[in-house]
């Protein structure tokens, strides 16, 4: 059994009927990835494939073709259109709860934000990127950095308590999984780091970054984001679960951290939520703030190329066409070590690393 | 903001959302079904709720069920049920996998008619 989110006083509280409604999209989304997205497999071997293969006198060669042909066929149609569903569904219940729980998490923020020991800079003059600006990614409303009132922190607290939904509990009762697969391959691979100044860049609610806190007790934990709201959440979430770390609204490619600032720097699932320039600057902002023999590690979904088969590969691209994550598409055939050398990395200081299923760690370290 | 002051968050996420089915009327008629489907766990968990709420104390209230709080073991029998649900709900597509998974296809009505006739 996954174990139950964990409670703390700045996460929202659903009442009974939410949370049957978020249970519910937990639920369904369990089931449609298992069974039902197996079964488009299925599909795709006994009826798709044969019938392109006949059509064309050839096996289809590339995810994109799979993609073209499973679209219009009415089990994957089904499929797709019950997954699109469940997710505006699923935001729709969290903010039920959100909107209710507002005025208890507005008096609960400025009593954390009082006595904080870590710190929250907001930059009120930072553009949003385009690539945030054209579509919600992953269809939550407002995104990750709409400001809908004075002191708002909802989009944080939607992310909070919809990610645990959407990962069906796997990402752990923090939702910090991903900070422990990265931390902990950080110290398998370097059992001597001892990094001072840490940074976690596209931090969200900062459920990956509080890992570090601990991770590293002697090193001072930095984090930023674009959105605002999320800051706002991510330093009061921090504060009640006393962990001292250092938010800043800004964009991981061009900060306001001095050069040769870090000897850490981390993200979580942030490339594919970012654009084609965006990731070449992100990766030169790394190198410019990493001090000499520092090191970048950034976890993000499977690529193309670790997926062992074409129809898994073609699978990890649904984000990218019913969800909003559309550089996702991108992302996933680019080649990071040569993005990685571009920004200023030695070619052998790059590698990536197979944290788990296929879920790859780009690791770069500075030149001492 | 205000201490107490309530928010109105926006329902709608920004981007076009895809076709799936050649009428766009059917699309809507998919998302009601989903939605019913949801209701209908909500009304179905807030049943269980005041049923062991009714057999922990013998008398029962609306506080009580919406204060109700499912011990550890509970909710693991709640969660298996719901995905009983969702599983009977979604029972077309194991069907059609279970059909597409066959060595011997499916006969077509017409077919089917010509071998009772026989
Ligand atoms: C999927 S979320 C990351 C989740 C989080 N790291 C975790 O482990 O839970 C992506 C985040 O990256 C942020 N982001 C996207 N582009 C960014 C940029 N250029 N600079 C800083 N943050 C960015 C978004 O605002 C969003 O909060």
């Amino acid at each position: 059994m996954t174990e139950r989110q964990a409670q703390h006083d700045i996460l929202v509280k659903p009442s009974h009927d939410e949370r049957a409604r978020q249970e519910l999209c937990q639920a369904m989304r369990s089931h449609l990835l298992g069974d039902v997205q197996a079964g488009t497999e299925t599909i795709f071997e006994s009826r798709v494939h044969p019938a392109f293969k006949k059509e064309n006198g050839r096996a289809m060669k590339d995810r994109h073709e799979i993609r073209r042909a499973m679209t219009p066929d009415p089990f994957y149609r089904v499929f797709s259109a019950s997954l699109r569903s469940t997710q505006e569904l699923m935001w729709d219940s969290v903010i039920d709860t959100v909107e209710r729980e507002m005025p208890r998490l507005q008096t609960e923020y400025k009593k954390l934000h009082n006595q904080a020991k870590g710190t929250l800079t907001l930059d009120p003059d930072l553009d949003i990127p385009r690539y945030h600006a054209a579509a919600d990614i992953h269809l939550q409303p407002g995104g990750y950095h709409t400001d809908l009132a004075e002191d708002d922190l909802s989009a944080g607290a939607i992310f909070d308590r919809a990610l645990y939904i959407y990962g069906d509990g796997k990402f752990g009762p923090y939702s910090d999984a991903m900070g422990h697969m990265v931390s902990g391959q950080v110290k398998a691979l370097y059992p001597d780091f001892a990094p001072k100044r840490i940074l976690d860049m596209g931090c969200t609610s900062g459920n990956s970054t509080l890992v570090y806190v601990d991770a590293f007790p002697e090193a001072e934990v930095h984090a930023i984001d674009i959105g605002a709201p999320c800051l706002r959440y991510a330093h009061a979430r921090a504060e009640t679960l006393n962990k001292t770390v250092h938010f800043a609204q800004a964009n991981a490619a061009e900060t306001q951290y001095e050069d040769e600032s870090f000897d850490l720097i981390v993200s979580h699932i942030l490339f594919h939520e970012t654009g084609r320039s965006a990731l070449t600057n992100i990766m030169r902002e790394c190198h410019r703030l990493l001090k000499p023999g520092g090191m970048m590690v950034h976890l993000d979904i499977p690529q193309d190329r670790h997926c062992e088969k074409m129809y898994e590969s073609f699978l990890w691209d649904w984000e990218a066409y019913n969800n909003n994550e559309t550089f996702a598409v991108v992302l996933r055939s680019l080649d990071y070590e040569e993005e990685a050398v571009t920004a200023g990395f030695v070619r052998d200081d790059v590698s990536i690393e197979d944290v788990a299923v296929g879920w790859p760690l780009l690791v770069g370290k500075k030149a001492a | 903001m205000t201490d107490g002051d309530s928010i109105s968050i926006p329902r709608n996420a920004k981007g076009k959302r895809p076709q799936y089915f050649e009428d766009p009327a059917s699309d809507k008629l998919h998302f009601m079904i989903m939605a019913l489907v949801e209701e209908l766990s909500v009304t179905r968990d807030r049943l269980d709720s005041v049923e062991r709420v009714l057999e922990r104390k013998g008398v029962s209230s609306l506080a009580d069920v919406d204060g109700f709080e499912p011990t550890d073991e509970e909710h693991r029998q709640r969660n298996e049920r719901r995905a009983a649900y969702v599983a009977r709900i979604m029972k077309c597509f194991a069907d059609e996998a279970a059909q597409a998974a066959r060595a011997d296809p499916a006969m077509d009505f017409d077919e089917v008619v010509e071998a009772v006739a026989e």
